[in-house]
């Protein structure tokens, strides 16, 4: 395990929070940011504040949707959830990450020599 | 990740609008977030303040998450934009001085722009109500002998459709390039219906696909069908405009059908053509569209459906694809096919001219003038801009020069220098939108002087478009910016520290090389305007001076053609000798009389093949246009002509007597170089006359030009139906008017009166009179003394900013002793030397313009000494009147008082 936390890929915490409430369900957004940080165990830096501009922008995108509930604790909490335009969007997105992270993986364990395809 | 950015923009504006409760929002989702987080902490062990603690640190600040949120929520451009505008709108209500110098100051210069804009709109921009009108062209020919784009014969027109239609082989492009081709020609009629009475009026006369070419669809009825306008006096039928159907038939939904008559012909109504629609030619106010085969049977003396008689403009509608260049390269094949089966009929060396429509205004015969004349004034118009920014930009230099401790304060707080010019930028650009809405305002209310000869049809009543308004607004955003740039850059490169230390009134003042290079360039700009203005004024002094060989004091014209009455000659004859006696018995006249054309006539009839008895064919075809007016015996010295040489008409000049003509030295000297032309005898077009007289009246039909071939013939030889009475009063001639006309009256109470005016105001309105150099002497003059004024606030401007910033240098040397003549002379000295740098700058460009301006101009010699010499010493005395006020004031500044003010 490496020492120093990693960076957040730009754009990948939109991935992670959709991820998040689609798995989980409704969560508010401390929820959301100690979920990714436990999943994560801990080796992301996150600045959980960055949380919240991520659902904004999926909010304007119409990929999640927000309402105020209440708390496990009685609390007022407002809840965000996926919605099915967000279910697709996290669907293509996935997929999309997974093969460029297949990509990056077949460059990097590439032997020494061999001729590129 | 991707988002459907209109979707998201709309959003992020709501979120502007409702920002107060989307924070409240916000503000209660992250007091819960921290609640919960340091519920957790303590859960793991940590004392509540610690819990908090790291419930904060974790969330990355409550303040930056909130701006974080803020800015992805919202468009944070949009909402820096809005604080900006608020602000630089607070801090220019705080300065109400400068801010209305400011405003006005651009305002005069963004109006001369939306003035001229406005102007040049309807003349190049504004598209005529047609379908696909960047398709349509117009033809004319030009000759190298005349100086106007003239029209075509009827049967010149003829032949070009049948090429296009029926005969390829002739001119095998035409077909190609065209994919129709029609023709009209403006004609004035004597419009009335049963009951009302006549009344004079304008309508174009056509081939029969005018409207089809057009791509109209009839209001009401229908348009020409494809037989009609075939066979010559065969369909007298007439399409209203929506205007005259409207205005002088009431609307009446039961109009088609209905008989109307026209030059006392009847003519069924079969349509009404859509609103808005005002033909072919742009922002002319016609009344109808008539079958120009039906000619003949319209007042019609000069035969307008003969080979030769060049009357009828051809507009063409472009093949998809094809372009002007190659219509013009068809156009000539086969005009060229034309004037060869034609060739006494045609005019020597003539070319087809193709022009788009929207570079045939204002009219196709004049079309060629006005790219020149509206570059030339676009030219002065942009200076006077120029010079309105170089004043405000000063002003906003010594704002800002004012405002250093807030500049330095607001960077020392963090804002960075980006955010200062943005700043500052706003800023001018709110006065510049300020003076922008003054400008566009004053165009559209401000009465622009028009030409308004009764012999063309008047100005369509056009409005503005939305065109104008979009200029200024560009314009005045750019100009907001451009005026804003370099006062901005200054300022906001200002060090904090220095300016803190520094006690605002600084003892020795820095210099300020961007202000002076600004009033040497307004100076020398304005210099430039000043001189083409006076370039303008001068020429239209001129002219109004210049002898034009006729005398217009006392005079007044009344015109009306008793051909569209159908009068037989007969009857006119005898209407014209009784109009006669009725108006010399009228009291006070002078004398009284009949000419085909008056002065400055704008219709004057123009002659070819005028020339010596017995010249041959060939030189018959190339002799020049030569006026041709015919006039009662009276009527030169009523017009206070001299005959210099020979005899004026005598009653002994009649029907039955030789045919003779007086001519004009211009014709003289064209015919007869070098000999006295009395007793020769002269053809015109065949029919042999004698020269009996020779008069002055070189400049009698168009100002500008004293060579202009004239002759006048005797109306009693040669009777014309359209003729204007002049009448000579011993007293000035204010009210004359109503007794001709009702002399008139008398006589046929149905007979239109039209141009009843004094022979003065003939001259100042006629398009070939005065008109276009009043117009041009009006518009440069307020161009010139804008500029002038501009120039001046500048100046002062410097100078009242040099004492102000030395207020305590001043102070210190009188109280040293200095005299006050030298304090006053230092501060004026400085800004002095920038007007005098200006000035030389300035004289040395317009110099080299002049060269180009003054062939447009008459009268007015490159390089004239006295426009110099004038301008140069108006921009000194200017300059130095102000200096001398706020010079004075240094002068009389109190050195205790300079020195406890700081």
């Amino acid at each position: 395990m490496p020492t120093e936390k990693l960076d957040l890929l730009q754009g990948t915490l939109d991935l992670l929070v959709l991820q998040t409430l689609a798995s989980m369900g409704p969560m508010h957004g401390y929820g959301i940011a100690r979920r990714i940080e436990q999943v994560g165990a801990d080796a992301l830096m996150l600045n959980q504040g960055t949380i919240y501009a991520a659902l904004v922008r999926l909010q304007q995108g119409g990929f999640i949707g927000a309402e105020w509930g209440t708390s496990d604790n009685n609390r007022k909490a407002k809840y965000y959830q996926i919605t099915a335009r967000g279910r697709k969007r996290l669907g293509a997105e996935t997929a999309n990450w997974q093969r460029m992270a297949g990509v990056v993986q077949r460059i990097l364990t590439a032997p020494a020599g061999e001729a590129a395809p | 990740m991707l988002m459907n950015p209109i979707r998201t923009f709309l959003t992020r504006l709501r979120a502007i609008f409702t920002k107060p409760a989307l924070d409240a929002d916000f503000d209660a989702e992250l007091a819960q977030h921290l609640e919960a987080a340091t519920a957790d902490n303590i859960r793991s062990g940590m004392t509540p303040d610690e819990a908090r603690r790291q419930a904060r640190i974790a969330l990355g600040g409550v303040d930056q998450t909130k701006e974080l949120q803020r800015d992805a929520r919202g468009l944070p451009w949009l909402e820096n934009l809005v604080r900006d505008v608020r602000f630089a709108i607070r801090s220019l209500i705080k300065s109400p001085g400068f801010t209305t110098v400011a405003v006005f100051t651009l305002a005069l210069g963004l109006t001369v722009n939306a003035v001229f804009f406005t102007i040049a709109n309807d003349l190049f921009f504004r598209p005529l109500p047609a379908y696909a009108p960047d398709r349509l062209v117009v033809v004319a020919q030009k000759g190298p002998a005349i100086n106007f784009q003239l029209p075509f014969s009827y049967p010149d027109v003829e032949d070009f459709r049948r090429f296009l239609k029926a005969d390829p082989a002739a001119a095998p492009d035409l077909a190609r390039v065209f994919s129709d081709l029609m023709a009209y020609k403006e004609q004035v009629v004597h419009l009335s219906l049963a009951g009302k009475s006549t009344e004079r009026a304008f309508v174009h006369v056509a081939t029969e696909n005018y409207f089809s070419l057009l791509g109209m669809q009839p209001f009401l009825g229908r348009f020409f069908l494809p037989t009609e306008c075939r066979v010559a006096s065969a369909d007298p039928i007439i399409v209203l405009t929506y205007d005259a159907w409207a205005h002088r038939f009431g609307a009446n939904p039961e109009i088609v059908g209905q008989t109307l008559k026209l030059d006392g012909v009847p003519f069924t109504v079969v349509g009404v053509a859509p609103e808005g629609f005002f033909g072919a030619a742009f922002g002319r106010a016609l009344s109808g569209f008539v079958p120009i085969t039906m000619l003949p049977k319209l007042s019609d003396p000069y035969d307008a459906l003969k080979r030769g008689v060049l009357c009828a403009y051809v507009v063409g509608r472009l093949a998809p694809g094809a372009t002007v260049a190659q219509a013009s390269a068809a156009m000539n094949v086969a005009f060229a096919q034309v004037m060869k089966a034609n060739p006494d009929q045609s005019l020597k060396d003539s070319r087809a001219v193709v022009m788009l429509e929207s570079n045939s205004r204002p009219g196709p015969g004049i079309a060629h003038f006005a790219p020149v004349i509206m570059a030339a004034l676009s030219v002065l118009s942009l200076l006077v801009l120029v010079v309105a920014i170089a004043n405000v930009a000063n002003l906003l230099f010594a704002r800002s020069s004012a405002r250093e401790r807030e500049f330095a304060i607001r960077s020392a707080v963090g804002a960075r220098r980006f955010q200062l010019i943005r700043g500052l930028l706003v800023e001018s650009t709110v006065l510049a939108l300020a003076a922008g809405v003054v400008g566009a305002i004053a165009s559209v209310w401000l009465p622009l002087p028009t030409p308004s000869p009764s012999d063309f049809a008047p100005d369509a009543h056009l409005g503005t478009d939305w065109r104008p308004f979009v200029f200024t607004g560009i314009a005045a955003l750019v100009v907001g910016i451009v005026t804003g740039l370099l006062p901005a850059l200054k300022a906001s490169g200002i060090a904090p520290l220095a300016s803190l230390n520094n006690s605002g009134n600084s003892g020795t003042g820095r210099r300020h090389p961007w202000r002076s290079l600004l009033v040497v360039g307004q100076v020398a700009v304005s210099c430039i305007v000043l001189i083409g203005a006076a370039m303008a004024l001068r020429s239209f002094v001129f002219l109004a001076h210049s002898p034009t060989g006729f005398k217009v004091e006392n005079r007044t014209v009344a015109s009306f053609d008793l051909g569209m009455q159908n009068y037989s000659p007969e009857q006119g004859r005898r209407f014209q000798a009784q109009l006669l006696e009725r108006l010399r018995a009228l009291p006070g006249i002078e004398s009284a009389s009949l000419t085909t054309s008056p002065p400055l006539d704008a219709f004057v009839n123009r002659k070819g093949g005028v020339t010596a008895a017995g010249a041959s064919k060939e030189a018959a075809r190339s002799a020049p246009t030569v006026a041709c007016v015919y006039v009662e015996r009276e009527c030169l010295a009523t017009l206070g002509m001299r005959v210099e040489a020979g005899r004026d008409f005598t009653a002994h000049d009649g029907p039955g007597a030789p045919f003779v003509i007086v001519v004009n030295r211009a014709l003289a000297r064209q015919l007869f170089p070098g000999q006295d032309p009395i007793g020769h005898r002269v053809s015109v077009q065949g029919n042999v006359a004698e020269v009996i007289g020779v008069v002055g009246a070189d400049r009698f039909y168009s100002l500008t030009s004293d060579n202009s071939p004239l002759f006048f013939g005797a109306l009693e030889q040669d009777y014309h139906s359209n003729v204007s009475a002049i009448v000579w009063t011993k007293e000035s001639t204010g009210s004359i008017g109503p007794d001709i006309a009702k002399v008139v009256h008398d006589l046929d109470p149905d007979l239109p009166i039209y141009r009843i005016q004094t022979l003065a105001e003939q001259v100042e309105k006629s398009p070939l009179g005065l008109m276009p150099f009043r117009i041009g002497a009006v518009v440069a003059g307020a161009q010139g003394g804008i500029a002038l004024l501009l120039a001046g606030a500048g100046i002062f401007g410097l100078v009242a900013f040099a004492v102000t910033r030395r207020t305590r240098e001043i102070g210190i040397r009188v109280a040293l002793g200095a005299s006050r003549f030298a304090v006053m002379r230092d501060v004026a000295m400085g800004s002095l030397v920038l007007v005098l740098i200006g000035l030389a700058v300035g004289l040395a460009i317009s110099l080299a313009a002049s060269r180009a301006l003054s062939g447009l101009l008459a009268g007015v010699g490159h390089g004239d000494g006295l426009i110099i010499g004038g301008v140069a010493s108006l921009v000194l005395l200017t300059a130095l009147a102000a200096c001398w006020l706020p010079a004075r004031r240094a002068m009389l500044i109190n050195p205790v008082d300079a020195l406890r003010a700081e």
